[in-house]
C-alpha cells in the first residue's frame, strides 16, 4: 500500500511554478505555423495567377474559406483537448470538417451533369497527385506542432484527438495547395485537394496517440 | 462537502508555487480519489489507482486552466488513469463490499462526473463484460455465466468497452 504522506510530501517538496498552458497561445501558434505553411508553398512553387492579380476566383475564395474555418475549427478542438474536461464540448469541429463533404458531392454532380460523363477522368491525375502529395508535405509540418502541443498537455482521448489534428493540419495543406494550384476547377478541388484532409487525419490517427500518450 | 472554488483557489496557489496549498490540495485529492474509484476498480487496486492519479496530477498540473472549474479537469485525468488500470487489470482482483461511500454522497454535479455516468455511456453486453471481468476480477467463464454471454463475446465486449472509455473520458 503507497504511503501518501510520503508521497504528497515528496509531490509537495518538488513543486515549481508553473505557467498554465493557454489554448489562447496555442491558437496563434498554429495560426503562425498555417501562414508559413502557405507562405512557404506559396514561395515554392508559385501564387495563382488571380490571387497574383488582386482577382481571386470566387470558387477560389469558396473552398479556400471552407478549408480555413474547417482548419482554425479541428485546430482549436485539438488544442483545447491539451487541457482536459469532463463535459468538454468539442464537437463543433466536427460539423465544420463535414462541410468539406460539400465539395466532392459538387465535384461528382459536376461530372455527372457534364455531356461526357466520365471522359478525361485520368487527364488530371498526375496533377491531382502532385496537389495532395504537396499538400500532406505542408501538413506534416502543421501535425508536427500540434504534436509537440499535445505532448505537453494532458489529452485524454489520444484516438480521438489524433483524428482532430490530423484533419486541421490536412485543411491547413490544404488551404495552401489550393492557394497555389492554378486548376480552378470544382472537379479538381473538390476531389483531390479535399483527399488531404483524410489522409492527414489518418496519419494523425496513427502517430499521435503513439507519442501523446502520458 | 468539497467545494470546486476552494479546490480551484488551492490550485491556483500551487501553479504559482505554494506548498503548502498543494499539500493541503493533494490531501484533499487523494481522498475524494477513494471515493471516486470506491466500487469501480477491485479494494486492492484502489490505492495505487489514487498514487497513479496523484504522480499525473502533479506531471500535467499545467494543464488545468485556472479560469474554469477544478473537478471536472480531476475527473478527466483520474477517468484516464481508471481506464488505463481497467486495460492492465488482471483476473485477481478479491471481491469484497468496499466500505467507502461513493455515489450515495454525491450531489448531480459530480454525479455527471462519475465513473457510473461513463459506464452507462456503454452499451450493457460491453458494461457487465467490464464490470465482472475488470472491476469484480471474475474469469471470462465467470462472467460469462453470469451475463448470458458466450466466453468470446465476453472477451470481444470487454476489449470494445474499454476502446468506447477511452474514446468517452471527457463525456457527461
Amino acid at each position: 500500500m503507497p504511503n501518501f504522506d510520503r508521497l504528497i510530501d515528496d509531490l509537495a517538496g518538488d513543486l515549481a511554478p508553473v505557467v498554465p498552458i493557454s489554448a489562447a497561445r496555442g491558437r496563434v501558434l498554429l495560426a503562425g505555423v498555417a501562414l508559413a505553411i502557405c507562405a512557404a508553398v506559396l514561395a515554392l512553387l508559385g501564387v495563382r495567377p488571380d490571387v497574383a492579380a488582386g482577382r481571386p476566383a470566387p470558387l477560389l475564395l469558396l473552398v479556400a474559406g471552407l478549408f480555413a474555418i474547417a482548419g482554425a475549427a479541428a485546430a482549436s478542438a485539438a488544442i483545447r483537448a491539451a487541457q482536459p474536461a469532463v463535459g468538454a464540448a468539442r464537437d463543433g469541429a466536427r460539423w465544420a470538417l463535414a462541410s468539406l463533404a460539400i465539395l466532392p458531392l459538387v465535384a461528382l454532380a459536376t461530372m455527372a451533369a457534364s455531356p461526357a460523363p466520365g471522359a478525361g477522368l485520368w487527364d488530371g491525375v498526375g496533377v491531382g497527385v502532385g496537389c495532395v502529395l504537396t499538400g500532406l508535405i505542408g501538413s506534416l509540418a502543421a501535425l508536427a506542432a500540434l504534436t509537440w502541443w499535445l505532448r505537453r498537455g494532458a489529452p485524454v482521448s489520444v484516438e480521438k484527438t489524433g483524428w482532430l489534428a490530423g484533419a486541421a493540419a490536412g485543411a491547413i495543406g490544404a488551404l495552401a495547395v489550393t492557394l497555389e494550384c492554378p486548376e480552378d476547377v470544382v472537379t479538381h478541388m473538390g476531389t483531390w485537394h479535399v483527399t488531404i484532409v483524410p489522409a492527414a487525419a489518418a496519419i494523425g490517427r496513427t502517430v499521435i496517440p503513439r507519442l501523446a500518450r502520458w | 462537502m468539497i467545494h470546486d472554488e476552494d479546490l480551484a483557489r488551492m490550485m491556483r496557489l500551487s501553479q504559482a508555487g505554494d506548498q503548502a496549498a498543494y499539500r493541503a490540495l493533494l490531501g484533499t485529492v487523494r481522498d475524494w480519489l477513494r471515493r471516486y474509484f470506491a466500487r469501480r476498480i477491485a479494494p486492492a487496486h484502489v490505492d495505487d489507482l489514487v498514487q497513479d492519479t496523484l504522480i499525473a496530477l502533479h506531471a500535467k498540473r499545467a494543464t488545468y486552466d485556472p479560469d474554469r472549474p477544478f473537478l471536472p479537469w480531476l475527473a478527466a485525468i483520474a477517468r484516464y488513469r481508471w481506464v488505463d488500470a481497467l486495460r492492465r487489470a488482471r483476473h485477481d482482483a478479491a471481491i469484497e463490499e468496499s466500505t467507502a461511500t461513493a455515489a450515495s454522497q454525491e450531489d448531480a454535479v459530480l454525479a455527471r462526473l462519475s465513473l457510473s455516468a461513463l459506464i452507462a455511456r456503454l452499451p450493457p453486453g460491453q458494461a457487465n463484460a467490464i464490470l465482472l471481468t475488470r472491476v469484480e476480477g471474475r474469469s471470462v467463464v465467470e462472467a460469462a455465466r453470469l451475463c448470458g454471454q458466450s466466453e468470446t463475446l465476453v472477451k470481444v465486449n470487454v476489449h470494445r468497452g474499454l476502446k468506447r472509455l477511452a474514446l468517452l473520458v471527457e463525456s457527461e
